[in-house]
């Protein structure tokens, strides 16, 4: 028998080389910590610069490993760390969003006047985090890539110490966090328990007892796969499995878990709320997707008794497809009464993980060669909606202004033709987020929602496109306000800094290129399948 | 062959369009933009002629081999098995097309920077006009349907965009929107045509829209393309037959293709548009509205006629078409007093007979009637043109006569003109018309074998039809009483209101110069005077002085040499352009028959009627070689190496090869014939207008059959009533809207519930997370239970 669980008890097989990603990310961190520590507070340039240029290296490193996730060597920590083309895609994600966010808070930093360098540092061990979990193999490794991101969100949501709003969003993520990563760790020992094996002890260790008994689970994806069918207690298995799915679920704000999200991302500085809502939300579907895709691996059905991997396959599977119309629709539909701007891309962050959701669920019920595709197909929509949202909330900071305190719709009043880039921009990001042809946001739905007609969700797939239709009330409301409106309160257009230039014309120029050629990325995305389970062996 | 210079004719205007709409929109320098704008085309122009003619360029026209001269620049679309190369290609059909419009084109443009000297939007105007031209030259050099379509479109949009040039004026604006309109009627007709092409040739095993077989070599790789059109020529004919045209074969291709030629080429019942888009400059009239443009439907019906000559419904459609719209259009524009509006059913009137000539399968006839049609109308409009400036942009014939004297040039050029229109012996026109007429009387087509005589007779009343109006339109408006000094127009000042309307000029007085036509001229304008005076000369001192003081006669004048200059080559070109090709009935064979030979192996010909009844459908396709001639359906020039006439010796193309002797003297005859009538009719106008220019016409004739007010009444309005009653009060705001505010609504009250489970408070959310984990691990417990039950099983 290969005891798959006995790899960590031999030599550790430290790849570094399948690292490099994140390794070369922790040592920026730390060397921008201490570079804050040693030059003070004047060196708000410096710090966001050394951030950037360590994403740019992580990129190249992530860039220069892509080829090789089609080798052989692709486990890292005996194991514990995987090299796949979903792991490089969705760093790839998180390393946009976290470059994103340096340069939208470059400007907001200055504002507040706020340690620019531990802002910093905190969004670079975030986005390690976040990396960690898309590239972890082992649930063990996957919870502490998501509270390396948890814990440094924490701190960055009430980053604006002074703001009894940004307190309160902090605090509240915290409890509740804490409150769902409970469920998760519950989850993850009640898998580990349910896969335990009566086996053998290695002969030679003990000597003449050879008929030493011991009972070991496992935490390791691919291990669990394959124990899925003859663990020791399968009811164990199941509870395990949902508990990981209310973890997940909370990460990624799916309904109903979402109650945390509008009162976090409406209280938390608005670059803060842009990252949160794109980045741990992917770094979420990327750990929920590994876990559910690859350890609870659809099971063809052999003779007539459904085996418990099938069993446990249609359990997370119809639970996950009513949670996918959950959250699209209460997103929606509570979006349509919001007055506040931060609240109602809150809720519409909460209908877009519904709708990569869809995708999620199409690739749950794809076999492993459509199951590449619709992988591809979440990847590029939480990179699409990764770019569009990004773009608009740094529309949102702008107006907001210094305190956040231009957030309302109401202060959106006719300000289109006063600050046509802005609006504009912010109009073209709206339209992107309601899914109008040649955007971004466009090609993702179309991807996700056809690779569900694929697999046969036609109910799933009207409800997605209901949905949009509900959405075409509140994101062309904002745009009808903002230049069919009069205005009322006095406004000034803000100039537009250098670096919210650059972002705004980087999510533009991503979500048309996205919109209007996405075969590359796409492409890309897709390039090799996800390790299957069969290659471990 | 491949030759990339081909593709220089095509972006050279597209360059010069560029130009002048980037950088002469800056200078506003009228010679610059000028010289760039004639420079393009005449790059143009030359690298044409060059391909046409030189072995350098690829001979496409002179060469022996009739393989045409290819540039393929790039795979446009491949999806699947449908292919659409971006990619020109000249062969003898598009080379006369390339030649004579670009010669043509470069002709007007020389003319037009007279015209629109002084014109506000000057840049504007030629960077239009090169874009025409290249859009034209698309559309003729495509190597395949779908890029032919792009040129087709685009010569659309820069139709609409000059007739509406003048942006001040209502009327101007209406008729671009009317040619617009009425042409995506056409357009939809093409678009199918082309799709059932795509059709019909992928159940034939060989997709393809392509005009050309294309090897690898040309295209770069893959497997070549293959033509579309040899495919349909290897195609059986189709049966004569009404329900041919619904039954989705190459009759339906034909007949869908043919809908979007009634649109473009103006003919029954889509012409509407062309008599009002008149009110776009006079150059534009000549060059788009009578030389190129309108005669693309004609292009395309002999580019096809491979499809045409496999549908002898289609045919039999489109020479009752033809023949309908010639003499129709020309018994309207006997009536017209606005002298371009005469010229515009004329244009009507002879692309009726072009179409004629295609309907009997006389495809040959119908290109050379193109090209002389060129010459001599594009003479016409701009010898008009020139009489509108002269006579500071009067456009009613009643307030002209007498003008030989004050414009001697542009009488002569336009008297070559009328006599060459009119079918006067030995002038183009003449050759042209009569071979039409001939191939209708003679045709043994299987469509119009049985109305070939009928259609003969519809013919030659149409040529009467034409000499006489012709020489009514000379009449009035270079002989007889100076009317433009009465300082009322002999009573017809109430007519002049009456009429004002189909005139398409505002009611005016005889004493003022008409708003009709003019390019906005700037009296002394910001640029730069004195160039403009010394440009202009004389007159446009005059012209100020006039404006000024809003009085008294009206002095013609002849126009400057840039104008009359392509007067006078055109007219040379409208005398001699017939005699490429000389009927071998009246050469005798001494000269030979350059245009006939030229074509004949690019064009198919159409089924006879009696090989057709008498053999089965297979005989038609094998005999293209036999001496007996049964319909050889050639599909192109690369596909059909046995094409007539070639690698025979002497070159004498079969067709010329030894006719009967009674044929040659019946052919002798109906030359005769038509010779007689052509005389007959300018002397019927002659005696006619020349006592009377004034002859009131039948109200029936002026109004134009009231064609448009039944088109208002039957169509435009019940649409519009329609649209707005129906579709925008019922369904847009009752259903549509009251659906979406409806659900909207619905949502809202739904969102505002949802909203109390959002209180702000952790312990709720909390509970609500609770609530939904007991809901997921009871879900997740039902099918533990089920698994639990399976393995204690």
């Amino acid at each position: 028998m290969n005891l798959s669980f006995a790899i960590p008890l031999s030599a550790p097989d430290v790849n570094f080389r399948l690292l490099l990603p994140e390794l070369i990310l922790s040592v920026t961190g730390v060397v921008v910590m201490l570079v804050d520590a040693f030059t003070g507070r004047s060196q708000r340039r410096a710090t966001a610069t050394l951030s950037l240029a360590g994403l740019a290296a992580t990129a190249w490193a992530t860039l220069w490993l892509w080829p090789s996730a089609q080798g052989a060597d692709t486990r890292a920590w005996g194991g514990m760390i995987v090299l796949d083309p979903m792991r490089l895609s969705f760093t790839l994600v998180f390393l946009i969003v976290a470059a994103l966010t340096v340069l939208i808070s470059a400007i907001w930093v200055e504002w507040e006047g706020l340690p620019a360098g531990e802002f910093h540092t905190l969004l670079l061990f975030a986005t390690v985090g976040m990396m960690l979990m898309a590239s972890g193999n082992d649930l063990v490794m996957i919870f502490l890539g998501l509270e390396i991101l948890s814990i440094a969100t924490y701190v960055m949501a009430g980053f604006r110490k002074n703001d009894l709003r940004s307190n309160e969003s902090s605090l509240k993520y915290f409890i509740l966090g804490s409150f769902s990563s409970a469920f998760l760790l519950y989850g993850i020992a009640l898998v580990y328990g349910a896969t335990a094996h009566e086996v053998s002890a290695q002969p030679q260790a003990s000597g003449a007892l050879a008929q030493h008994v011991i009972l070991a689970g496992t935490t390791n994806i691919s291990a669990i796969a394959e124990r899925v069918n003859d663990g020791l207690y399968p009811p164990l298995l199941f509870a395990g499995a949902a508990m990981l799915m209310i973890g997940f679920g909370f990460k990624i704000a799916s309904a109903p878990f979402h109650v945390w999200t509008p009162d976090v991302y409406e209280g938390a500085p608005t670059p803060v709320t842009a990252f949160m809502a794109a980045g741990p939300k992917a770094a979420g579907f990327a750990a929920f997707m590994r876990v559910f895709l690859l350890a609870f691996p659809f099971v063809a059905a052999s003779g007539q008794m459904r085996s418990t991997g099938a069993q446990l396959h249609d359990a997370w599977l119809g639970a996950l497809w009513i949670l996918a119309v959950l959250t699209m629709t209460v997103g929606n539909v509570v979006a349509l009464v919001q007055t506040n701007v931060k609240r109602m891309l809150a809720y519409s962050s909460i209908a877009h993980a519904g709708y990569a959701l869809v995708g999620f669920v199409a690739a749950g019920a794809a076999d492993s060669a459509h199951q590449t595709d619709a992988v591809a197909a979440v990847v590029f929509y939480l990179l699409a909606y990764a770019v569009m949202n990004l773009g608009a909330f740094a529309v949102v900071t702008l107006i907001a202004r210094s305190g956040d305190r231009r957030t309302d719709i109401e202060d959106y009043r006719g300000i289109g033709f006063d600050s046509p880039a802005l609006s504009l921009t912010l109009s073209l990001f709206l339209l992107s987020l309601l899914g109008v042809p040649l955007t971004a946001g466009f090609m993702g739905k179309v991807m996700v929602f056809s690779q569900a007609l694929g697999e046969g969700y036609k109910w799933l797939v009207v409800i997605g496109v209901l949905n949009t239709a509900i959405s075409v009330y509140y994101y062309l409301g904002l745009i009808v306000v903002m230049f069919f409106r009069e205005r009322t309160t006095e406004w000034r257009a803000p100039r537009i800094p250098t670096t919210l230039a650059v972002v705004l014309v980087l999510t533009v120029a991503g979500v048309i290129y996205l919109g209007l050629f996405p075969g590359r990325v796409i492409n890309a995305f897709r390039a090799v399948q996800p390790i299957a389970v069969s290659s471990l062996r | 062959m491949t030759n990339h210079l081909l593709s220089i004719v095509v972006f050279a205007p597209l360059a010069g369009a560029l130009i002048n709409w980037l950088v002469g929109r800056r200078t506003r320098n009228e010679t610059l933009i000028g010289f760039v704008a004639c420079g393009a085309v005449a790059v143009s122009a030359l690298a044409a002629f060059t391909i046409a003619f030189t072995g350098w360029g690829g001979a496409a026209l002179t060469g022996d081999a009739a393989t045409p001269v290819m540039s393929h620049l790039w795979t446009w679309i491949q999806v699947g098995s449908f292919r659409a190369d971006f990619g020109f290609a000249m062969d003898r059909l598009s080379g006369i097309y390339a030649c004579f419009v670009t010669f043509v084109g470069l002709l007007i443009h020389v003319f037009a920077t007279g015209y629109m000297h002084g014109d506000k939007g000057f840049y504007r105007f030629f960077a239009y006009l090169n874009l025409f031209m290249f859009m034209m030259l698309t559309l003729v050099l495509a190597d395949n349907l779908l890029l032919m379509f792009v040129g087709w479109e685009g010569v659309g949009l820069c139709s609409y965009l000059l007739i509406g040039y003048y942006t001040d004026r209502k009327e101007a604006g209406d008729a671009a929107k009317k040619a617009f309109v009425v042409n995506r009627i056409g357009d939809w007709g093409v678009v199918l045509g082309i799709m059932l092409v795509f059709f019909l040739t992928s159940h034939a095993g060989a997709p393809s829209i392509s005009f050309f077989d294309k090897t690898a070599a040309t295209v770069g790789g893959g497997d070549g393309v293959k033509s579309a059109l040899a495919t349909i020529g290897a195609m059986p004919i189709e049966a004569f037959g009404w329900q041919m045209i619904f039954a989705g074969g190459i009759t339906s291709a034909a007949v869908l293709l043919f809908i979007g030629a009634t649109g473009k080429s103006a003919q029954i019942p889509l012409y509407v548009w062309l008599p009002d888009a008149m009110a776009g400059p006079t150059p534009v009239s000549a060059l788009i509205h009578a030389a190129t443009m309108v005669t693309a439907g004609v292009y395309m019906v002999v580019r096809c006629s491979a499809i045409f000559s496999h549908a002898p419904t289609a045919l039999f459609i489109v020479a009752i078409i033809g023949a309908a719209t010639a003499i129709f259009a020309a018994s309207v524009g006997i009536a017209q007093n606005d002298i371009k509006k005469v010229l515009a059913y004329s244009t009507v009137s002879q692309l009726g007979y072009m179409f004629l000539a295609c309907g009997v399968g006389a495809f040959v006839a119908a290109i050379f009637h193109v090209m002389t049609h060129a010459f001599f109308k594009a003479l016409l409009f701009l010898g008009s043109g020139s009489v509108i400036h002269g006579m500071h942009h009067e456009q009613d014939m009643r307030r002209m006569g007498g003008l030989r004297k004050y414009m001697p040039v542009t009488f002569a050029a336009m008297t070559v003109g009328w006599l060459a229109i009119s079918g006067f012996p030995l002038l183009s026109g003449f050759f042209s018309k009569d071979e039409i007429l001939w191939k209708t009387w003679s045709t043994e087509s299987v469509g119009t074998a049985g109305v070939g005589k009928f259609l003969w007779v519809v013919g030659i009343v149409t040529a009467v039809i034409t000499a006489i109006y012709m020489t009514r339109l000379m009449v009035m408006t270079f002989w007889g009483g100076e009317r433009f000094r009465e300082t009322r127009a002999g009573g017809e000042a109430d007519e002049a209101h009456a009429h004002a309307y189909d005139a398409g000029t505002k009611p005016h007085d005889a004493s003022l110069p008409s708003a009709g036509d003019r390019p906005r001229h700037e009296p002394g304008g910001s640029v730069g005077a004195p160039g403009h005076d010394a440009a202009a000369g004389p007159h446009a001192l005059e012209d100020e002085d006039e404006e000024e003081e809003h009085h008294g006669p009206v002095e013609p004048r002849e126009s400057p040499s840039t104008m009359t200059v392509p007067l006078v080559v055109l007219a040379f070109l409208s005398v001699v352009g017939g005699w490429v090709g000389i009927p071998y009935a009246l050469s005798g064979g001494a000269v030979p028959n350059y245009f006939e030979r030229t074509l004949e192996p690019v064009v198919a010909r159409a089924p006879e009627a009696g090989a057709a009844n008498a053999q089965g459908e297979s005989a038609l396709q094998r005999g293209a070689g036999a001496s007996a001639q049964p319909p050889a359906a050639h599909g192109n020039e690369g596909a059909v190496p046995q094409s007539v006439g070639e690698g025979e010796a002497g070159g004498v193309p079969a067709s010329e090869h030894a006719p009967d002797p009674a044929e040659i003297s019946r052919e002798r005859l109906f030359t005769i014939i038509s010779v007689v009538v052509a005389l007959v009719g300018i002397g019927v106008g002659w005696l006619w207008f020349q006592r009377k220019p004034l002859y009131e016409m039948p109200r029936l004739l002026e109004n134009k059959y009231y064609v448009d007010e039944i088109y208002d009444a039957a169509l435009v309005e019940p649409i519009k009533t329609g649209s707005r009653e129906g579709l925008w009060r019922f369904f847009d705001v009752g259903v549509i809207d009251g659906i979406v505010n409806g659900m909207g609504r619905g949502m809202r009250e739904i969102g505002s519930l949802l909203r109390f489970l959002q209180p702000g408070f952790v312990r709720s959310y909390a509970a609500i997370i609770l609530i939904g984990a007991l809901a997921v691990v009871g879900y997740f417990a039902y099918f533990a239970y089920n698994a639990v039950l399976v393995i204690n099983r």
